[in-house]
């Protein structure tokens, strides 16, 4: 009798020591999420200034990139003008006065080739600014993997117990359509070949 | 050659006015632009093109499910298309070639690669 007695009380004396380490494991774990919670909700909410950022940043640049254009045409109509009007006047004066003035048909080549030259730089600028629809599927692409990191960042707030305003839907958020892999490739003559490739074989 | 009226569709203003600007100096100057799939088709509609140079990754409308579109059209299905696109994976290429496209550019290009591919196009239909 007085043995299970003393069994008894050992065991009441075990169940509320182990209660004991439960509610401080519990009060532990109560810090940690309270410690969690303020970086979890400070880097949810930088998300969406991110998002804007990036967003700026194609805007920015497409706008810059469309200024570039606008000047890069000015040049080549005026360049394209300058090497008619080269070609016009070397029409227009007499043969015998070239042949006679080596310096002057010399004069009138090297503007006339400066002028092609610069025509067609201004050319080789604007199919370079093709970088800019390349950069904004990139910006996309890195938008969305953001838009995953804030959802996931909500549902971590939701379970440590921190209610956000009502979360955006997929049809709340901007539809984006980017290539993941789109990259400026430099060697453009190149990779143009391997697909020329791909496409041979499939014929 | 010339008087080729072509069809060039982009999502990108950027990329749209690069495309006019090579065409023109290709000598190609009627070009309307459509700014995806479902606009392109809209247009398709109302005016009679030649050639199609179309984008793949577009809001609205893709350019596949354009393509796919167009090669479903009794009245639209012979229309030489040209996709010009940042996909460059293999499996995009053959997925485009089977859907429809009479042959594939990788952005960036350079304007005497889209003028070669539209002749090649032009010669094979």
């Amino acid at each position: 009798m007085s043995e299970n007695k003393t069994n008894k009380s050992e065991m009441t004396g075990q169940i509320r020591k182990e209660l004991k380490e439960l509610t401080s494991s519990i009060s532990k774990m109560m810090g940690v999420f309270r410690e969690i919670r303020k970086p979890i909700q400070e880097s949810f909410e930088k998300v969406p200034t991110t998002t804007q950022h990036l967003e700026r940043v194609t805007e920015q640049t497409e706008k810059a990139t469309h200024r570039v254009l606008d000047m890069v045409e000015a040049i080549s109509n005026r360049e394209t003008d300058n090497a008619g009007w080269i070609k016009k006047m070397k029409e227009l004066i007499p043969e015998n006065i070239l042949s006679s003035n080596g310096e002057l048909r010399e004069l009138l080549n090297k503007v006339h080739e400066n002028s092609e030259a610069c025509l067609n730089d201004s050319y080789s600028i604007m199919d370079a600014l093709q970088f800019q629809d390349i950069t904004s599927q990139q910006m996309d692409h890195a938008i969305t993997l953001l838009d995953d990191v804030e959802d996931k960042l909500m549902s971590l707030l939701g379970a440590v117990g921190v209610k956000n305003e009502v979360p955006k839907t997929k049809e709340d958020k901007k539809k984006r359509v980017y290539d993941p892999n789109a990259q400026f490739n430099v060697d453009g003559a190149k990779q143009q070949d391997e697909i020329d490739n791909i496409i041979s074989n499939l014929e | 050659m010339a008087d080729l009226k072509i069809l060039a569709v982009d999502d990108s203003p950027t990329m749209r006015r690069i495309i006019m600007n090579t065409l023109k100096r290709a000598g190609f100057n009627d070009v309307i632009e459509a700014t995806d799939g479902k606009d392109a088709i809209t247009k398709l509609k109302v005016e009679k093109f030649d050639f199609v140079i179309t984008d793949w990754n577009m809001p609205e409308m893709d350019g596949l499910t354009f393509v796919t579109s167009i090669r479903a059209d009794p009245d639209l299905q012979s229309l030489p298309i040209l996709m010009v696109t940042t996909r460059s994976v293999k499996e995009d290429i053959i997925q485009a070639m089977k859907a429809g496209v009479n042959n594939y550019i990788v952005k960036p290009f350079t304007p005497e690669t889209l003028a070669e591919k539209i002749n090649q196009v032009l010669q094979s239909v």
